[in-house]
C-alpha cells in the first residue's frame, strides 16, 4: 500500500511539479528519495539550491516521511545535522499530506522562520534581536554551501 | 450563531474538559451542533466531589487500558466491565443501570486516540449488517461525503484510496455471494488489521474535516485549542482532526455524525450520579430517518460500543 501511494506521488510530482522544488527516488529503492529546493527569492536563501533526503516509513502515509537537509543552511528551525523542526513532520502529520505539500511548507518556512519553536536557539535569538545580522549570515552560508 | 453560546468564556464543547456536562451548555449547543440534545436531570455532585470522581474514573479507565490491547475486541459481557469498577459504587450503579436497560455487551476499542472514529465505524457497519436494506443509502452518504471532501480541495485520488477499504466492507454487506458477505466475525477481523483500520480512520477524519469546513459557520464558535483560544476551522482541523491519534471532542463527534447522517446515543459512564442514573447524549442528523440509534459508551477520554440485547 505504501509503495502504491509513493508511486502515485511520484507521478503527480512529474505531472504537476511544485514551483522551485523537485523530488524523486535516488535509485531503485522507492522509499529513499532526494529533493531539491531553490531558495525563495524573498529570503536570504535566494540563489541557493538546497538538497534534502526523504525516507518513507514502511507504513507511509500513516507515519510521516523523514525529511532532512543535506546542504548546510543557517536557519532557526534547521540544525547542523539537517534535521527540520516542522510540526507536519511530527505530531501534526496527516495521511492526506504529500511530499509536494511538505516541500512547499519547507519553502515557506525558509521565507518565514518560526523563532518561537526553534531547533537552534542562537539563530532564533539572533533572528529576533538582530534581523540584519541573521540575514547576512544566512546569505553568506547560502553562497558558501548552496551555490 | 447563538450569541449566548459564542460568548461563553470557556470552551463548551470539548468533552475532555466537560466530563461533567452542564445541562444549560449542552442544551444551547444542540441548536448549533446539528441536533445534539441531552436528557434533563443530570444529578451532579458538588464541586468538591467532582474532581474526586473524575480522578477515580480516570484511574480506573487507565487501569483498564492495556498498551498491548487489540484495536478492537469481540463483544464481552458488561459483567466484565463491572468487575473492573469494584470499589467504585457510583460506577457500578451506572453499569447496573445500563445492564437493566438491556445494554449487556460491550465491544472495546483500543485507547489510542482513534477510539471514537473506530467505535463509530464499527457500530455503523455492525448495524448495517443487521439492516442490509440501509446499505444503499449508506453508500450514497459516503459517496456524497467524498464529493464534499473534493469541494474542500482534497485530492480526489487520495480520498478514494482512503475510502476504498470502508466501501469494500459496505459493499460486502449486501453481497449476494455468501462466501463474500460481511459477517460480524469478518468485520472484526477487518478492524483488527492495522492497515485497514488506519485507512478507515483516516477517511473518517478527513470526512470530519470536510464537514467542519463546509459548514464552518455552524462550528466556528466551538473551535478552541488546548489553551482555550478560538481557532479558525482550517487550523483546528489541521491540528485536532486530521492527525491520527488525536482524540475527538464534541465538535468532531457532532460533525462526523452529521456527515454520515447517523443517529447516535452516547452513554456517559462517569460515576457522577448517586443513584446510578446514566446520562445519554443524543445526536440526531437531518435525514437519519427513524433508524435505530448507534450506542456508544463514553468514559472521559474513551469511547467503546454498547450492544443492546432485547
Amino acid at each position: 500500500m505504501a509503495l502504491k501511494r509513493i508511486n502515485k506521488e511520484l507521478i503527480d510530482l512529474g505531472r504537476d511539479p511544485p514551483s522551485s522544488c523537485s523530488a524523486g527516488p535516488v535509485g531503485d529503492n522507492m522509499f529513499s528519495w532526494q529533493a531539491t529546493i531553490m531558495g525563495p527569492t524573498d529570503s536570504p536563501y535566494s540563489g541557493g539550491v538546497f538538497f534534502l533526503t526523504i525516507t518513507f516509513p514502511t507504513d507511509y502515509p500513516f507515519k510521516p516521511p523523514k525529511v532532512s537537509f543535506r546542504t548546510k543552511i543557517y536557519h532557526p528551525n534547521i540544525n547542523a545535522n539537517g534535521s527540520i523542526c516542522l510540526d507536519i513532520l511530527r505530531d501534526q502529520w496527516s495521511p492526506a499530506l504529500t511530499i509536494s505539500k511538505v516541500l512547499l511548507s519547507i519553502c515557506s518556512m525558509l521565507t518565514d522562520p518560526n523563532p518561537d519553536d526553534p531547533l537552534v536557539h542562537d539563530i532564533a535569538h539572533l533572528y529576533k534581536t538582530d534581523r540584519t545580522r541573521y540575514e547576512a549570515t544566512a546569505r553568506e552560508w547560502t553562497r558558501k554551501y548552496a551555490t | 450563531m447563538n450569541d449566548e453560546v459564542s460568548r461563553s468564556s470557556k470552551p463548551p464543547t470539548r468533552l475532555r474538559n466537560a466530563a461533567l456536562p452542564e445541562v444549560e451548555e449542552a442544551q444551547s449547543s444542540s441548536v448549533l451542533l446539528g441536533g445534539v440534545s441531552t436528557s434533563d436531570g443530570i444529578d451532579t455532585y458538588d464541586g468538591a466531589h467532582r474532581s474526586q470522581f473524575y480522578e477515580l474514573g480516570q484511574k480506573l479507565l487507565e487501569e483498564s487500558m492495556d498498551p498491548d490491547q487489540l484495536l478492537i475486541a469481540p463483544a464481552t459481557s458488561m459483567h466484565e466491565l463491572r468487575g473492573e469498577y469494584t470499589g467504585a459504587p457510583s460506577f457500578v450503579a451506572q453499569i447496573d443501570s445500563l445492564m437493566n436497560q438491556g445494554y449487556t455487551q460491550i465491544v472495546r476499542t483500543k485507547g489510542d486516540g482513534n477510539c471514537f472514529y473506530r467505535a463509530l465505524a464499527y457500530a455503523h457497519l455492525s448495524s448495517l449488517i443487521d439492516s442490509p436494506n440501509l446499505v444503499f443509502s449508506a453508500k450514497a452518504v459516503i459517496e456524497s461525503g467524498s464529493r464534499m471532501m473534493e469541494y474542500n480541495y482534497m485530492d480526489a485520488d487520495i480520498i478514494s484510496t482512503f475510502c476504498e477499504p470502508l466501501m469494500e466492507l459496505v459493499d460486502a454487506i449486501g453481497s449476494s455471494d455468501p462466501s463474500k458477505r460481511l459477517t460480524r466475525d469478518r468485520l472484526l477481523s477487518a478492524f483488527l488489521d492495522q492497515e485497514t483500520s488506519n485507512y478507515i480512520i483516516t477517511y473518517l477524519r478527513l470526512l470530519t474535516t470536510a464537514q467542519i469546513q463546509s459548514a464552518s459557520d455552524d462550528y466556528a464558535g466551538f473551535l478552541f485549542n488546548d489553551s482555550g483560544d478560538q481557532m479558525l476551522p482550517g487550523e483546528f482541523c489541521r491540528q485536532y482532526v486530521d492527525p491520527l491519534g488525536r482524540e475527538a471532542d464534541h465538535v468532531q463527534v457532532a460533525a462526523l455524525c452529521r456527515a454520515l447522517k447517523l443517529h447516535v446515543k452516547i452513554a456517559y459512564l462517569d460515576g457522577h450520579s448517586r443513584d446510578g442514573q446514566v446520562h445519554f447524549q443524543e445526536i440526531t442528523s437531518p435525514g437519519d430517518g427513524k433508524i435505530k440509534p448507534l450506542i456508544l459508551l463514553y468514559r472521559p477520554g474513551h469511547y467503546d460500543v454498547l450492544i443492546k440485547t432485547n
